[in-house]
């Protein structure tokens, strides 16, 4: 089972049609582990809203662990909950 | 807009337990509005733990010592403008909405069933522009409320079609253009299913 946090492209068609897409994924963080940056099955996750930090529950670790944003390019944060 | 650099900050101690400092599977978390505290949803204990964004550290627990809380199996949860909670509350099949800043339970929705406002596994939830975006599970579908728990509308039916269908819904998110994004289990290829409300 995949263990990471994944970085993807939204895809916007500027119609109303419901869609399947698989948008391509910039980065991925993260394996399975309980060590830094690793994770057993990741749960939930939030951005500060100062966007300074990403929070992930890290959910049969029984922890949580934070990593820090820099500003990019436009994304959406995919995370492989289990 | 952002990126995670891979850098690892820090993180809670990942002890298992019952304690004020422990956590037993915790499911999501999200911001409250001045960006001060956080609250994790702690699904095997059912309850919610607020954090303090600088420190980490556990400020207080939001439990069952209100009776009309009483969550069971706590999963995804959000935080609206006005600093209300919007927890799926999985085992009782209903959304509770509690008030950040003093614990207070404020009104609830939704029972076990398939009808508009049911749920069966209620799992996790998003707010975005004033509208409650639900993953409801073991119904196949996402139901979109009003932030009052009014009934706007669904989409999804089981299936594996490329249209309107799927099969059970995770993870939820609303982006700027107000296209849904749903995460299925047990599909590992990353496939994001949206529509424009």
């Amino acid at each position: 089972m995949d263990q990471h946090v994944s970085l993807s492209m939204a895809v916007d068609d500027n119609n109303n049609r419901q869609q399947l897409v698989s948008p391509p994924v910039i980065r991925q963080v993260g394996q399975w582990g309980n060590g830094p940056l690793e994770f057993w099955c990741p749960s939930g996750l939030a951005i500060t809203r100062n966007n300074q930090h990403l929070i992930v529950v890290d959910s049969w670790n029984h922890r949580l662990q934070v990593s820090i944003l820099i500003e990019e390019e436009k994304f959406s944060f995919l995370l492989d909950r289990c | 807009m952002l990126t995670i650099d891979g850098q690892f900050v820090r993180s809670t101690s990942g002890i298992k337990g019952r304690g004020f400092e422990e956590l037993n599977n915790p499911r999501d978390v999200c911001i409250n509005t001045s960006n001060e505290w956080f609250i994790v949803s702690d699904s095997g204990n059912h309850r919610l733990v607020v954090y303090d964004i600088n420190n980490f550290q556990v400020q207080r627990l939001i439990d069952g010592n209100d009776s009309q809380i009483n969550l069971h199996f706590p999963f995804g949860i959000c935080c609206d403008e006005n600093d209300l909670l919007y927890v799926c509350d999985r085992g009782n099949n209903r959304i509770v909405v509690i008030r950040f800043n003093d614990g207070l339970f404020l009104r609830q929705w939704g029972r076990k069933g398939t009808q508009q406002g049911e749920f069966d596994a209620p799992d996790f939830i998003c707010c975005r522009q004033n509208i409650l975006a639900v993953s409801d599970f073991n119904n196949h579908r996402i139901q979109v409320f009003t932030l009052n728990g009014q009934f706007l509308f669904t989409f999804g039916k089981l299936g594996s079609g490329d249209t309107g269908e799927f099969r059970y819904p995770r993870g939820i998110a609303i982006d700027d253009e107000g296209f849904f994004m749903v995460k299925l289990l047990f599909v590992f290829t990353k496939i994001h299913f949206m529509m424009k409300y």
